[in-house]
C-alpha cells in the first residue's frame, strides 16, 4: 500500500479498510527502501513501532477518534524519546537513550501517532544542510547530489518521500522552514512559547522551538493542534490555550493583506526562486489578497545578530557535555580537565566553531559590543514587524534565497552556510510564527514561500498557506 | 580589531575546555575572524531610544506553580546513562577533583 496523508490514513483506519499495523508496516517498508540512498533516519525501531500499532488496533473503539490515530510520525533526533536512542546527530550522544520523553512525544502519542524513528540532523541542530551530522549527510530526494537543507533535513526528507506523512523538527534559525522549502513540503515554526520544549535538546534557548512538517495544510493544522498549549515542565511555554487551527483553512485569500519587503528582496535571491515567489504572490492577489510594499529597516542586521545570539547560547548550553551524567566520556581521565577535553573531542567542527565564537562574544570586553548589541537588534526587529503589522496581516518572502545547494559546497565555508538562513532567522530572533509553503519549482527543485505573522496568530498563517496551496 | 590569531583561538579553546588539533586551530583562526567581522555589523544598528533590551521576549515569566516538591524521575533511571555511574548506589565516578 501507499501511504496517503495523515487525514487519509486516519479515515482509512476508522473505516477499517486498513489496520494501524498495515499502515505502520507500509511506512517502515518505504523507509527501508529509500533510507539507504537518502540517510534520512539515524534510528528506526520497527519492532517498537509495530508493537505500538498492534496495541492501537487492539485498543478500545473510542481511541479510533484520536486526531492522529495510527499515523506514523518521524521525529528529529534532538527530541527525547523514552527508551529510543536520541543522538542529536552527535557522537557525544551516540549511545544515549533518554529516561523520559519530550512533552511533544507524549502529546502525539496520546493523540494516537506512532513514532517510527529518529531523523538525521546537523549536530545539535547547528547547520543548514544536514551535513554536520556525525551519522553522515542526508540527501535531497529531488537531487541526490544536493543537500535537503537543515538542520531538520531528515524530517523534511521523510515527509517529502512519503516515508511518514508528518514529522517533527526543531528550529533555532530556520531549521524546519528551510529544509521544508528545499524538499518541497510545509514546515511551521509557531510563536516562541506556543509548544513545549521539555525534552528538546537545547541549542539556542531564547530561539529554540519545535515545529511540525507535513504535505498539506490540514495535516499541519491537526498536528499543531495536538502540540500546542501550556506545559508546566517548560517555563518558556506560554500560559495560553491553543486556538482552533483548522477554523480558517477555507477562508481563502480574499481580504488578506500581504506585506512584501521588496527592498530586502532586491538582491541575493536566485532568479528562479524570485520568479516562483512572484508568481505565487500574484496568484494570491488575483484571488483577492492585497500586496503591500513594506519596510523592515533592521532586517539586514538579522543574520549577524542571529549568529551572535545562537553561538553565545550554544556555548552555554553545550557546557553540560562533560562526560559525567550521560553521553560519551573521553579516554583521558587523569584529571577533571582531561576528562572534559577528551570528552568534547567527540564534538564535530561546526559545534566547536560555535562554542568558540560563543565563548568569545560572551567574554569580558566583547560582551557589550556583540551580545548586548545583538539583543538590541532583536528589539529593533520586533519593532519593525510591529510597525508592518499595523498595515498588513502577514509578511511574505521566499523561505530560502536559493534552491537546494550541492553537497559539500558550503560545509567548510561557515559564513555561506549561515547566509542560507538569511530570510528565516528574523522569526526566531523576534519569536514570531512563520511557515514555509511550497510555491513552485526552479530548474526542477522546489521553492518555498514564507509567511511571517503576528505573535500567537498561527491561524492566519495557516489560512494564508492554504490559500497558496489551493491557488 | 586586528585579525584573529592562532593564540586567540588557543586562548578561547582553553576557556571553553576544548582541545583542538593543529589543523582545526589553523582553520578556525581564519574562519572565526571572518565570522566575527560579519557579526560586527550589528554595531551599525542605531539602538537610540531602546530602553529595555529584553523587550523582544514574548513568553510570560510569572511563576506557574507553588514552590513545592514534586515527583521526579527515578534515580536509577536517571543514572543509567552516566558513563561511570552506579545506579544501585546512586553515585558516579569522576577523576580526582582535588590534588594531594
Amino acid at each position: 500500500m501507499t501511504l496517503g496523508d495523515a487525514a487519509a490514513i486516519r479515515r482509512a483506519i476508522a473505516a477499517r479498510e486498513v489496520s494501524a499495523v498495515d499502515v505502520c508496516r507500509a511506512s517502515l517498508d518505504r523507509i527501508e527502501a529509500l533510507n539507504g540512498a537518502l540517510n534520512a533516519f539515524i534510528t528506526v525501531d520497527a519492532e517498537r513501532a509495530l508493537r505500538r500499532a498492534a496495541s492501537l488496533d487492539d485498543g478500545p473503539a473510542t481511541v479510533r477518534d484520536l486526531p492522529l490515530f495510527g499515523v506514523p510520525i518521524a521525529v528529529k533526533d534532538n527530541i527525547c524519546t523514552r527508551g529510543l536512542r536520541t543522538t542529536a546527530g552527535s557522537r557525544i550522544l551516540e549511545h544515549y537513550t533518554p529516561p523520559y520523553s519530550a512533552t511533544v512525544i507524549e502529546r502525539v502519542e496520546a493523540a494516537g501517532a506512532i513514532v517510527v524513528g529518529k531523523t538525521n540532523c546537523d549536530e545539535f541542530a547547528m547547520g543548514s544542510s544536514t551535513e554536520h551530522s556525525a551519522f553522515g549527510p542526508a540527501r535531497n530526494p529531488w537531487a541526490h547530489d544536493r543537500t535537503p537543507g537543515g538542520s531538520s533535513g531528515g524530517s523534511a526528507i521523510a515527509v517529502a518521500t512519503g516515508m511518514t506523512p508528518i514529522a517533527l523538527g526543531s528550529e533555532t534559525g530556520g531549521s524546519v522552514r528551510q529544509p521544508a522549502a528545499l524538499c518541497g513540503v510545509l514546515g511551521f515554526k509557531p510563536t516562541y512559547g506556543r509548544i513545549s520544549r521539555y525534552g528538546l535538546i537545547a541549542f539556542g534557548s531564547s530561539m529554540d522551538q519545535i515545529g511540525p512538517l507535513a504535505t498539506n495544510v490540514t495535516d499541519l493544522a491537526t498536528v499543531l493542534q495536538v502540540l500546542a498549549g501550556e506545559d508546566l515542565r517548560d517555563s518558556s511555554c506560554a500560559r495560553r490555550p491553543a486556538d482552533d487551527y483548522s477554523a480558517m483553512l477555507n477562508a481563502g485569500a480574499r481580504g488578506l493583506r500581504i506585506g512584501i519587503p521588496s527592498r530586502i528582496l532586491a538582491e541575493g535571491i536566485e532568479e528562479g526562486v524570485r520568479a516562483a515567489f512572484d508568481a505565487a504572490t500574484e496568484a494570491l492577489r488575483d484571488a483577492g489578497a492585497s500586496l503591500i510594499d513594506i519596510e523592515l529597516p533592521h532586517a539586514r542586521y538579522a543574520t549577524p545578530a542571529y549568529a551572535i545570539v545562537a553561538m553565545a547560547e550554544a556555548s552555554s548550553n553545550l557546557g553540560r557535555y562533560d562526560g559525567v551524567r550521560y553521553g560519551h566520556r573521553g579516554e583521558k581521565t587523569s584529571s577533571l580537565r582531561d576528562m572534559y577535553t577528551s570528552t568534547r573531542a567527540a564534538f564535530g567542527r561546526e559545534v566547536k566553531r560555535r562554542v568558540l565564537l560563543g565563548t568569545y562574544v560572551l567574554s569580558g570586553g566583547y560582551y557589550d559590543a556583540f551580545y548586548t548589541k545583538a539583543q538590541q537588534v532583536r528589539a529593533l526587529l520586533r519593532r519593525d514587524y510591529e510597525t508592518a503589522f499595523e498595515q498588513v496581516d502577514v509578511v511574505a518572502t521566499p523561505t530560502s534565497p536559493t534552491t537546494a545547494f550541492p553537497l559539500g559546497a558550503r560545509v567548510e565555508d561557515p559564513l555561506q552556510m549561515y547566509l542560507a538562513d538569511v530570510l528565516t532567522v528574523s522569526a526566531n530572533l523576534t519569536g514570531l510564527p512563520a511557515i514555509s509553503v511550497p510555491c513552485g519549482f526552479a530548474e526542477g527543485l522546489p521553492v518555498g514561500l514564507q509567511l511571517t505573522g503576528r505573535a500567537w496568530d498561527e491561524a492566519t498563517l495557516l489560512r494564508g498557506a492554504a490559500a497558496i496551496t489551493n491557488r | 580589531m586586528s585579525a584573529f590569531t592562532v593564540d586567540d583561538v588557543r586562548r578561547l579553546a582553553a576557556l571553553a575546555q576544548l582541545d583542538l588539533n593543529p589543523e582545526e586551530t589553523e582553520a578556525f583562526t581564519r574562519q572565526l575572524g571572518d565570522i566575527l567581522e560579519f557579526a560586527r555589523q550589528v554595531q551599525d544598528a542605531d539602538a537610540t531610544g531602546l530602553e529595555d533590551p529584553d523587550q523582544f521576549m514574548l513568553a510570560a515569566t510569572e511563576p506557574r506553580r507553588d514552590d513545592a516538591r514534586e515527583s521526579s524521575l527515578p534515580r536509577d533511571e536517571v543514572l543509567s546513562g552516566a558513563p561511570h555511574g552506579d545506579p544501585a548506589t546512586g553515585l558516579f565516578k569522576v577523576p580526582r577533583v582535588l590534588n594531594g
